[in-house]
């Protein structure tokens, strides 16, 4: 009964867990303009990071250490150390979005400027990894997250015409007076914002500070083959809302609050509230995820005592990293940039780091020295490498597509 | 001899950039490089475990390289820093990855986490200050 309820949570977790700022911007905006002929992208994303979680998740159980761990020892200094300031730089950007999506959310239900809370929410983030170890948490956020399935009520609620619907998510087309760099460039963006690489840094240093043993593969199984989908399910849904509602006016996404409009038309002030919780919670979840994250990929790098579990004292490197990043990311989220271009950028160089973090987790998953006699299976590995050819294709494409569409202007 | 040393080790696949766990399963630091000796015979043994940009700057060689070991001599408060060794007679096992037979705080490999646990990270209030 009690593993029933963990593998529930775990799940209920995941899905809320599944969608940040990255899927709150890119499929508001995706939907907004080109309707739903970029849900291509999340599935494709969804299949990419099913497997690659999965593989991360049973890596990490079964050789009781986190994937960044094993990059230095498999690939060696000199590539693990490339790889270490590629991975932090886009989780450092996608921390900074993440903590003024936060911020912006707060604004949406205060009508207070962002800028105010941006100090407060980065002082929170940082009190919860300090005391609270983030674990009861993880689940409160991930819960709170579910009620993004508001979007889904809204859509529900407009009446759509589902045949038209389908047949626009079936035969994409890029509308008239867009050109297919600029389509292919959001495809990317799409693509980038359903599979960050932090979420994978994250996963599996859980899976070792759990103490994950080989009886809880079948919970790595469970929160990944369930709770992803759903959650890719709540990020269609944001989509469909912004392809029904903002799409037919016109409406250039700018602001995060055009992102919640579809739901307040559609289900008034109370719907509006919840999906501003959704909001709250998702990007808080996330902007913790993140921070531990540069955390945990620096330490292991170096060699450094890590852990959300273990007390400051006892890891006073790993909590100076993220104090350090928590600080920077606040500065650069108060510089005035648009955290709406910071999210942007985030994703799509988020596409460009896929392979750093994707190539090693395949090989360690085949080398039995890690894996005993669960190593990759030949489905798992043929569809691994076709996931592979795709990130490295999007990863190929991203910087010269954002080059020549002025990043989708 | 210590039977969960091995006497014998490809120290490429199996000893560099190994991660170092103490006797209290906190990780210490990783395996940067080796300090080696040779015997009358002139086979080389492995006489201590080498850590911090002392020893893997010049691993990683290049310019980059240079660079890092140029910051972190200056940084050093000795007049000719040496990288910080863990004498080999302190490793209890060699598996997944290098055991210590001591605790983290009491090698040199955690100089630079101890001065930031005395400055930084125990100074802020609910560090949980045990010791002081």
């Amino acid at each position: 009964m009690k593993k029933l309820l963990e593998v529930f949570l775990g799940v209920l977790t995941a899905i809320g867990g599944f969608v940040d700022i990255g899927e709150l911007v890119a499929n508001t905006e995706a939907g907004a303009r080109y309707g739903l002929a970029l849900i291509w992208p999340v599935l494709l994303g969804l299949v990419v990071v099913l497997l690659y979680a999965e593989m991360a998740g049973r890596i990490a159980t079964l050789s009781e250490r986190p994937v960044f761990d094993l990059v230095r020892e498999r690939l060696g200094e000199r590539a693990a150390l490339i790889n270490l300031i590629g991975s932090v730089a886009v989780n450092f950007l996608t921390m900074t979005a993440e903590i003024a999506g936060v911020a912006l959310s707060i604004q949406l239900a205060t009508d207070v400027s962002y800028f105010l809370w941006i100090p407060l929410v980065a002082f929170g983030v940082w009190m919860i990894i300090w005391k609270v170890k983030f674990s009861i948490l993880e689940n409160v956020f991930g819960i709170l997250g579910l009620t993004l399935f508001a979007f889904a009520v809204a859509v529900w609620q407009m009446h759509p015409d589902w045949h038209s619907l389908f047949s626009q998510a079936t035969h994409p087309t890029v509308p008239h007076g867009e050109g297919h760099p600029t389509y292919l460039y959001w495809a990317i963006a799409v693509f980038g914002g359903t599979i960050m690489p932090y979420e994978l840094f994250f996963f599996s240093s859980g899976a070792v500070e759990e103490r994950w043993t080989r009886k809880d593969l079948f919970i790595n199984r469970a929160n990944v083959y369930l709770g992803f989908p759903l959650g890719a399910a709540a990020a269609i849904s944001i989509m469909t809302a912004a392809a029904l509602v903002l799409k037919p006016a016109n409406i250039q996404v700018n602001h995060l609050d055009q992102a919640a409009l579809p739901v307040g038309l559609a289900l008034g002030k109370v719907g509006l509230a919840v999906v501003l919780v959704g909001f709250f919670a998702a990007t808080f979840g996330a902007s913790l995820e993140t921070a531990l994250s540069n955390g945990y990929v620096i330490s292991q790098f170096f060699g450094w005592s890590w852990g959300k579990l273990v007390s400051p004292r006892e890891a006073p490197l790993f909590h100076a990293v993220m104090l350090v990043t928590i600080i920077l990311a606040a500065g650069l989220g108060l510089s005035t940039i648009d955290p709406i271009k910071i999210t942007e950028y985030s994703i799509v160089f988020s596409a460009v780091a896929l392979p750093l973090t994707y190539v090693p987790v395949l090989i360690i998953a085949n080398d039995p020295n890690y894996m005993g006699d669960k190593t990759n299976s030949r489905m798992t590995n043929a569809l691994g490498m076709i996931s592979l050819v795709v990130v490295v294709v999007a990863a190929t494409a991203a910087i010269p597509l954002m080059i020549a569409t002025k990043a989708g202007a | 001899m210590n039977a969960d040393v091995p006497d014998v080790i490809d120290v490429g696949l199996r000893f560099l950039d190994r991660q170092i766990i103490d006797c209290n399963d906190r990780e210490v630091a990783k395996v940067d490089d080796l300090e080696a000796a040779f015997d009358g015979e002139g086979r080389p043994y492995v006489i201590a475990i080498m850590c911090g940009p002392g020893a893997w700057a010049p691993r990683l060689g290049g310019r980059p390289g240079r660079w890092i070991l140029a910051i972190w001599r200056r940084l050093h408060p000795a007049v000719e820093p040496e990288p910080a060794r863990i004498p080999m007679n302190v490793v209890a096992k060699i598996d997944s990855a290098v055991r210590l037979s001591v605790p983290r705080t009491s090698t040199a490999a955690a100089t630079l986490d101890r001065w930031v646990d005395h400055h930084v990270i125990g100074r802020i209030p609910g560090a949980g200050n045990e010791h002081v």
